[in-house]
């Protein structure tokens, strides 16, 4: 072995050494797959290449040198063997990698780059953690919905009737009724009706007891077979009233209730009257859309009146399009706001109670004013029109336009649960309409002691038997939310008898 | 009229609940598989279901009760207690970009962006089963009475609780929304090889065409509704409807501002405006006279329907000045 180490120059075999070492520390390590450098098909490629690149054509692969014969290969091996020692390489700065010099945006470039591959190449236990984690949140979330998201299940704050022990009326009605079964053949004792509280709809109107006419005479006769009814009061309806012309009169008569609805020319203005006789303060009564405070329904007044059994309804203060103003609906109070309307509040004797902007400025003394009065709901638009029998002067008021020549609509009290719905709407274009102080005197003119105006416009409305009879604006119903309305009391079974 | 799929003591499941859940899964499947297909991070959708849950709710919420404030008896009980109420869908679109947005911050991807252009279809999708899930639960009230006994049926009428027949207008904006949904994954599939010109970003497109999508529809679902939710000071504009046209306009100027950068200001530009504001006038008129004629709704609903064609198309148009000519194989 000696001999043929003798055969060797050592100074050559290290020099081939650092040569061959030098073009190994050239070589970087290849960087470890990733998803994202997974080869992606031309149709999943995320960057495609720029058109300029794309037109350009290729360029050729270089042509590696021709191999040297191999006598010129001995020739130059042997001249290697022959040259002069050289010097020993120097050997590089960096033993495994080559140190370069960067420009610091490039620094920046690739310390973001190593934090991007972090991210995407975060270890199995991380990965693992965060899927135990996120998988049981998500099933967590869908169980979570299935059970609690269920939209439009009722409305959040429906109302239910706070029922009062009210013992007394309904001992003297029930004694009443016994009476007059019980000396029915020896006289005359008019029973008593009432409606429940808390019945959602009236009991059903006689469909016989409707009528219309243009005979002023027939009219006549149904009031007179009222008399009962009416104990003495006397009509607004007369026979010498300005009609329009063709005009018809509906009317409904039944032992709790007489209504007459007509359409007269009052100062030049198109006006459609409501008269109600009640017998009992029960049956004037109040619908909210899905019976329930602060439901989104919408409903056409016509369509609510039909489903409560109405005889003659009208709109109501449309509450749901305002935030302002008093709202109390089977006796509990849903909405304080009291500084900027006049409020009219029903109670349980059929009574139009008025309540000025502002007067009550506590919660707690509404509650209280509530209790004392007996009030069963309110009515939130105004202003007041007749108080006590005064006729009223509005200068300003927040809503209602009014001052302007607009539809209206209105509620009046002529007598004890005597009542006048009122609406002044175009007849055809051709009649001018009014502002609320000229209605709080075309309501005064009608011999209403008490008077309180309505939500307007298209809004206006008296619907009777469950269709319109007023002219509504543009000549189709709005959609609101609650309405008022008479029914009658009479038990569907005592109108069989 | 809400009926029951599992009640057990005190805790009662709904069908409509039920629905919902598995449109929520389903958009989930759709999402996931769609964004992982396209390199995405399978991490990142896991993260953003819960996160856009917790926020499309909280948002829905609040604004149904800013609308219907009585409904509720405070502000905190309407966010906290979610057994009953409504909710208004447009704050789940909200809701879920900003989750999005989040899942960007915290890391787990770098492509907000991307991430919502996988959620578009199978938000569509959602949307659709979630109107779907009205059928159970009464709630798709509509203001169109039918009466022809003969459409008392579905696709065009569905029975009230209060037993009369009405305008099936949820089912209606199912069977939409499905087609919406159709539309959007071909086109999510097509976009990913569809080169932009200039420097307009290549991702986003499928969830702004979401937006343009879905907000068309809900302008024009959300007036058949008996049920709206209108602003405090404006009883006759609903939110959804104001937030549903505001989002278009928003569309109509990212896209003719990209537009304009990239090819300069064009005729067709001012063509695009024009009909496009055309349309939104058509659309508010119509929306007027069949608030005031109910009677005249079919010719309303009408105009209203073809312009908002045309004011997608308009967008469309826009976004497509934006894109390369390339020669489909």
């Amino acid at each position: 072995m000696s001999e043929h180490m003798n055969d060797y120059n050592i100074d050559d075999i290290l020099a081939e050494f650092a040569d061959y070492s030098e073009s190994i520390t050239s070589f970087e390590p290849s960087k470890p797959r990733t998803e994202s450098a997974k080869p992606q098909s031309p149709r999943l490629r995320s960057e495609p290449r720029p058109a300029a690149e794309a037109a350009r054509p290729r360029e050729k692969a270089p042509v590696p040198p021709k191999a040297e014969p191999r006598r010129e290969r001995e020739k130059s091996e042997e001249r290697e063997r022959n040259a002069p020692p050289r010097k020993k390489a120097e050997k590089p700065a960096v033993s495994r990698r080559v140190r370069e010099v960067k420009a610091p945006r490039e620094y920046i470039d690739e310390y973001l780059e190593k934090k991007k591959e972090r991210r995407r190449t975060a270890s199995g236990p991380v990965r693992t953690i965060v899927s135990l984690i996120c998988v049981p949140v998500v099933l967590a979330v869908l169980l979570w919905i299935t059970v609690n998201v269920h939209p439009d299940a009722g409305a959040v704050t429906a109302s239910s009737v706070r029922k009062t022990a009210n013992l007394v009326k309904t001992m003297d009605v029930f004694l009443n009724n016994v009476k007059s079964e019980a000396l029915g053949e020896l006289t005359y004792i008019r029973k008593l009706y009432t409606i429940p509280e808390e019945a959602v709809s009236a009991p059903r109107p006689n469909e016989a007891a409707f009528g219309v006419t243009t005979n002023m005479a027939e009219v006549q006769a149904v009031i007179d077979d009222a008399a009962d009814l009416l104990k003495g009061q006397t009509m607004v309806w007369n026979p010498n009233l300005d009609f329009y012309p063709d005009n018809n009169v509906y009317y409904y008569r039944d032992a709790t209730i007489l209504a007459i609805v007509w359409r007269e020319k009052i100062n030049n203005r198109s006006a459609t009257v409501a008269e109600i006789k009640v017998a009992d303060g029960s049956q004037l009564r109040r619908k909210l859309s899905e019976d329930a405070y602060g439901s989104s329904v919408q409903n056409y007044a016509s369509a609510l009146a039909d489903s409560a059994n109405a005889v003659v309804a009208m709109n109501a203060d449309f509450y749901g399009f305002r935030q302002i103003g008093v709202t109390v609906y089977n006796r509990q109070l849903f909405r304080f706001s009291p500084d900027k309307l006049d409020n009219c509040f029903i109670n349980s004797a059929g009574d139009m109670l008025f309540m000025k902007a502002g007067s009550i400025a506590d919660e707690y003394q509404m509650q209280q004013y509530i209790a004392d009065n007996d009030i069963l709901f309110s009515l939130s638009f105004g202003p007041i029109l007749v108080d006590n029998g005064v006729l009223q002067h509005c200068d300003s008021y927040p809503i209602g336009e009014m001052n302007l020549e607009y539809s209206r609509a209105g509620l009046g009290m002529v007598d004890d649960l005597h009542y006048l719905y009122m609406t002044v709407n175009h007849c055809n274009g051709q009649n001018p309409r009014c502002n609320v102080n000229e209605f709080g005197e075309l309501m005064y003119s009608k011999g209403c002691v008490k008077a309180y105006n309505l939500d307007g416009g298209q809004t206006s409305e008296i619907v009777f038997n469950g269709r319109p009879i007023n002219y509504i604006d543009f000549n189709a119903e709005r959609t609101v939310t609650d309405i008022i309305y008479f029914a009658t009391a009479l038990p569907e079974s005592e109108v069989s008898r | 009229m809400n009926p029951i799929f599992i009640s057990a003591g005190t805790t009662v499941i709904y069908y409509s609940g039920v629905i919902i859940a598995l449109a929520v899964a389903a958009c989930f499947a759709i999402s996931i598989s769609l964004y992982t297909s396209y390199a995405g991070n399978g991490r990142a959708m896991w993260l953003l279901l819960p996160i856009a849950v917790v926020l499309s709710l909280f948002f829905c919420r609040l604004i149904h009760w800013y609308c219907h404030a009585e409904q509720y008896k405070s502000i905190f009980g309407a966010l906290l207690n979610y057994s009953g109420g409504g909710y208004v869908l447009p704050g789940a679109v909200f809701g879920t970009w900003l989750a999005a947005v989040i899942v960007e911050k915290l890391g787990f991807t770098d492509n907000a962006p991307r991430l919502l252009d996988a959620v578009a279809p199978g938000g569509a999708l959602c949307v659709a089963l979630i109107r779907l899930s009205a059928l159970f639960n009464g709630s798709c009230r509509s203001k169109i009475a039918v009466e022809n006994p003969l459409l008392q049926r579905l696709p065009f009428a569905s029975q009230g609780s209060d037993g009369s027949y009405r305008f099936a207008t949820f089912f209606v904006q199912f069977i939409i929304m499905l087609a919406v949904f159709l539309a959007l994954y071909r086109f999510c599939c097509r976009s990913r090889s569809q080169p932009m010109k200039g420097d307009i970003g290549e991702d986003g497109h499928v969830a702004r065409m979401f937006l343009l999508l879905h907000s068309a529809v809900e302008l024009i679902m959300d007036s058949l509704r008996n049920d709206s939710s209108y602003m405090h000071f404006n009883g006759f504009v609903s939110i959804v409807q104001m937030i549903a046209a505001l989002s278009i306009l928003g569309l109509v100027i990212y896209y003719s501002v990209w537009s304009i950068r990239i090819n300069g200001r064009r005729p067709l530009h001012f063509i695009c405006w024009i009909v496009w504001f055309a349309s939104l006038a058509g659309v508010g008129l119509s929306e007027y006279f069949v608030q005031r004629h109910g009677d005249w709704y079919i010719r309303c609903y009408a105009i209203m329907a073809v312009s908002l064609v045309v004011m997608c198309y308009t967008v469309i148009r826009l976004y497509r000045s934006c894109c390369k000519a390339i020669r489909r194989e």
